[in-house]
């Protein structure tokens, strides 16, 4: 750890009159899990965007492997190392789990056009190589006798594993995470954020999510930064933010700290 | 116990039934017969309304209590039949035919039985006695809807294989026997029937003989069994058959024309026999252990043969007892056929490595050999009517890469095969850039002078790289300005695209170029010189439809080739996932611009191809041919074949193309039929009639990252 992999330096983004994002600054080191928390409507899911390039934010930098990646397209910043889930599970419904997964593998095949018309061995052996990878995510996410099923048959559980494995298949440095956990039943929960600890741990993956559920954030988080009103209002180690009493406020008004603590 | 889904379904059927009543479509068919004296097209038109309608209302309620289907479609067809007795009544008592012009002969009709119907005594002149209140006619049209409905209520209940089975038979038989005197001429029913039995023969032998064993027999041998048979049939034939028969051309029609084989006389022909027999007999040999799809193919063929020469013993006229051996033909085979190819492939799956590729290569040998051959047989008019399938088929194959693939909404897709059509015309014929820059009228001038002055002029084989390259060119540049474009906004701008190309085809500007509303004409037909065949060699001409057949043939396995390697590799993914979701491809890395604008090329590529072809089969091209209305053909049978899907998109070309042009006596009504169509595919079966099947990888996938057999059981 140490070594600095995404560095958001103030970014604002708005819509209209609306700042979403407020002049955000927030660093994530490499090997690290960490969480974004706050209230609905505090930006969270906005900063992500900014991040992956769906919105460009109006200021600040985002400092990615220490190279500017504001501005970039979506596309290019997903070749950089950075891949996603979506908070409402955004699968490619029509196709098969095993295709969601070679879609996702799409940077690292060099396969053209001509290629696979013509039907190069060079392609076809990339091509099998692929299949090949992408069963074995099948099997890491335990979807491995449901490759051929299409995505949007799946139970939502398995579409949320599913979505993950599509991340996975990029292969990125950092995997950012949209509410992995929601809609899940608290069996479902822990068995998720085994899996997450098991994605760092495994292949040393850096994850930066956005979660609602306070035991798993607390529990897995080693920093975890606060936002409300599209600021950041506090950062840092778990037992540090249950405590800031800015924080405290964010989410109970003025109520007593030990809610909080009590959840975690 | 009458639903309100009755209500509804009925007062749509009603509706639509009508509505086609008033437009007068029993007079517009009154002089078509299925089978001759036996059964007029309005009578089938009249039972699949009823039926029908009987069965729409039934459908909803297979699942309730036993008798309520069969209630709610006797309501729903008395219903249609009360509306049609007062509107014979309507008819006869006032004269219609002010508001709805085409509508005559409603009394007598087939609705009144031919019976004439009378509601009130016609006071008797001199000649004619008293003529009475009559209605027979309408009390037999109620008791008929009333079975009607009766039987559709009851079929509702029926395993659905069972409705498929019988209601594609008897269909198919409808309209087979309207399109009779097209294809009655192809194969006589002794040449079909040697055909089959041959093939027949081989089948059952090689089935048994795999049936008795433990351990399956080598292909080499099932295969010399097969020969075996075959040139045992051919031997029987030499008995049975004449030298007149021979001379005749009969069986060997096909290959008999070829001239070589002519020059080696009665022994070509009789080698040419044991050769095409010793092949029929090594196919069904091998079928019982093939590949599904090779299976399946094969012994659809083997049924149409026997239909086909079915077909040509009635002569013009197809009699009843003909039309019934010909469903029953059909039924057996559409409910054996599937069935039996699925034991074929689970045989299949455990050869070797070597015998499925001999097995594929044989059947694909066959087949390339029945297609080359198929022309002799079709005879001119029906090869028009495939080819134009042919053609429908491979557009739509194209345009299915845009819409099916990529999910972008194309309705300029004309403008690509307008290119196509119009490059391969300006390249080969007489105009301002191939005459050395002399504006010419090639109606006023000889053609020595036409050879004289435009030594442009380049032969069809040359233009039709650049024509297909040009097509993908501008169908590329189309898109760039568009591509931020998504869903209706790309499909107005597209289908502007297509105008503006009709614009400048049709300007007087560029008149001398592309010969404005006149278009260009004549361009000259294709052909190949072949240095072989003696000194002269051979010359084949594409002069005709019969000939074109093989251009097109050529043509859509290219275009069936390329699409498909393409989808199912890392290009069609991104294109799938554009469509899916265009964001989240984009958030995979995928080049959203890229793709799509891959997807434009190969797409109008495609329509080039078609388009050129097209050119050179008409022998001109006109700018009153490539109008927004093909664009739209060319859609709506993507639409009902299944967008996304190969055998879809052919089948969708069948039933668009194919049909209307086989019922040419349906004309008036092909429009009403296309939109009503659409309107029903898109109601129940959205995805279209064979939606594409998503790929099966897992299996193979699982083997490759666990190389140990499956089954280690």
């Amino acid at each position: 750890m140490g070594e600095l992999l995404l560095h958001a330096m103030t970014i604002t983004k708005r819509f209209g009159g609306l700042t979403a994002v407020n002049a955000v600054e927030l660093k994530i080191e490499r090997g690290m899990i960490a969480s974004l928390i706050g209230p609905n409507g505090a930006g969270k899911t906005t900063f992500f965007n900014c991040i992956t390039g769906f919105y460009t934010p109006e200021e600040g930098r985002i400092m990615f492997n220490n190279r500017d990646i504001r501005g970039l397209r979506t596309d290019q910043i997903a070749y950089r190392g950075i891949a996603r889930t979506y908070q409402n599970i955004r699968l490619f419904g029509a196709m098969t789990a095993l295709e969601n997964i070679l879609v996702g593998m799409h940077i690292h095949l060099k396969a053209t056009p001509i290629g696979s018309v013509l039907g190069f061995s060079r392609t076809r052996r990339e091509e099998r190589e692929a299949l090949k990878e992408a069963y074995r995510l099948l099997e890491f996410v335990g979807l491995g006798d449901k490759g051929d099923l299409l995505a949007s048959n799946l139970a939502y559980g398995f579409q949320r594993r599913l979505e993950v494995a599509r991340a996975l298949a990029l292969k990125p440095q950092l995997l950012l995470l949209d509410e992995p956990t929601a809609g899940m039943n608290p069996q479902e929960t822990d068995e998720m954020m085994e899996f997450i600890r098991n994605l760092r741990d495994k292949l040393n993956l850096t994850i930066f999510l956005i979660e609602h559920d306070m035991k798993l954030v607390m529990s897995i988080s080693d920093q975890v930064s606060v936002m409300d009103y599209g600021t950041k209002i506090s950062e840092g180690t778990p037992a540090y933010v249950q405590k800031d009493p800015a924080v405290i406020k964010a989410y109970l008004g003025s109520a007593p700290e030990e809610v909080l603590s009590e959840q975690a | 116990m009458i639903k309100k889904s009755t209500f509804q379904r009925g007062i749509l059927a009603n509706g639509i039934v009508l509505l086609l009543t008033l437009t007068g479509i029993f007079n517009t068919f009154a002089k078509q017969e299925v089978i001759p004296e036996k059964l007029s097209l309005n009578t089938v038109i009249i039972i699949a309304m009823v039926g029908i309608t009987g069965y729409a209302c039934a459908y909803p309620l297979r699942k309730g209590k036993p008798l309520e289907p069969m209630v709610n479609a006797i309501f729903a067809t008395l219903w249609l039949a009360v509306m049609w007795v007062a509107l014979v009544w309507l008819y006869s008592t006032i004269d219609m035919r002010f508001i709805f012009q085409n509508l005559t002969g409603l009394n007598p009709s087939p609705l009144t039985f031919g019976e004439t119907v009378r509601f009130v005594a016609v006071e008797a002149t001199e000649i004619d006695p008293l003529l009475p209140i009559e209605f027979g006619g309408l009390v037999k049209l109620i008791i008929f809807c009333a079975m009607m409905g009766a039987i559709s209520g009851f079929a509702v209940l029926l395993s659905l294989r069972l409705q498929l089975i019988v209601g594609v038979s008897a269909v198919l038989t409808v309209v087979l026997s309207l399109i009779s005197t097209k294809i009655n001429g192809i194969i006589t029913l002794p040449d079909a029937l040697a055909f089959v039995t041959a093939f027949g023969l081989a089948y059952l032998v090689s089935w048994f003989l795999n049936n008795r064993r433990t351990t399956p027999l080598p292909q080499w041998l099932l295969m010399a069994v097969g020969a075996l048979v075959g040139a045992f049939v051919a031997v029987g034939l030499l008995f049975v058959g004449t030298e007149e028969a021979f001379a005749r051309g009969g069986i060997l029609r096909g290959i008999g024309t070829a001239p070589q084989i002519i020059d080696m006389g009665l022994r070509g022909l009789i080698g040419g026999l044991f050769g095409v027999f010793a092949l029929t007999g090594v196919a069904g040999a091998l079928a019982p252990k093939a590949e599904r799809l090779s299976h399946n193919t094969s012994l659809y063929f083997v049924m149409m043969l026997i239909v086909l020469g079915l077909l040509n013993t009635g002569g013009r006229k197809l009699p009843l007892e003909t039309a019934l051996l010909i469903f029953g033909v059909l039924t057996l085979g559409i409910a054996l056929i599937p069935s039996l190819g699925k034991k074929a492939e689970s045989q299949f799956v455990q050869l070797a490595r070597g015998g499925k590729l001999q097995s594929r290569g044989i059947f694909l040998f066959v087949l390339a050999g029945v297609v080359l051959v198929a022309p002799q047989f079709m005879g001119v008019s029906l090869a028009n009517n495939i080819n134009l399938i042919i053609l429908y088929a491979m557009l739509g194959i194209g345009l299915n890469v845009m819409i099916g693939y990529a999910g972008l909404l194309d309705l300029g897709f004309v403008a690509s095969i307008a290119i196509g059509a119009y490059t391969v015309g300006i390249l080969t014929g007489p105009n301002i850039l191939t005459c050395n820059g002399v504006a010419i009228n090639p109606n006023l001038i000889t053609l020595d002078e036409i050879n004289q002055l435009c030594t442009g002029r380049i032969d069809f084989w040359g233009a039709l790289p650049i024509a297909v390259i040009l097509s993908a060119v501008t169908g590329m540049l189309l898109g760039v300005p568009v591509l931020g474009l998504r869903g209706d906004y790309l499909a107005i701008v597209t289908l502007g695209f297509g105008e503006i190309i009709n614009r400048i085809i049709y300007s007087d500007k560029f008149k001398p170029l592309m010969g404005g509303a006149q278009g260009l004409s004549p361009i000259p037909v294709p052909e190949i010189f072949l240095p072989i065949g003696g000194e002269e060699g051979i010359n084949l001409v594409f002069g005709n439809a019969t000939s074109v057949f093989y251009l097109y043939i050529f043509a859509i396995l290219i275009a069936i080739f390329v699409t498909y390697r393409l989808s199912i590799s890392r290009q069609g993914r991104s294109w799938r996932a554009i469509r899916a979701d265009e964001d989240v491809a984009e958030a995979m890395g995928i080049h959203t611009v890229r793709t799509k604008l891959m997807a434009f090329m190969v797409s109008s590529a495609i329509g080039g191809l078609g388009g050129a072809i097209l050119a050179a089969q008409l022998q001109s091209v006109t700018p009153e041919n490539y109008k927004l209305a093909f664009s739209i053909n060319v859609l709506a049978l993507v639409i009902i074949g299944g967008m996304g899907s190969i055998p879809g998109v052919i089948l969708g070309a069948v039933v668009l193309a194919g049909l209307p042009e086989l019922l040419r006596e349906l004309e008036s009504y092909r429009l009403l039929a296309f939109g009503g169509l659409l309107v029903l595919v898109m109601l129940v079966k959205s995805e279209g009639l064979l939606p594409p099947a998503p790929p099966r990888l897992s299996e193979q996938a699982r083997l490759l990252t666990h190389p140990e057999p499956a089954g280690t059981d």
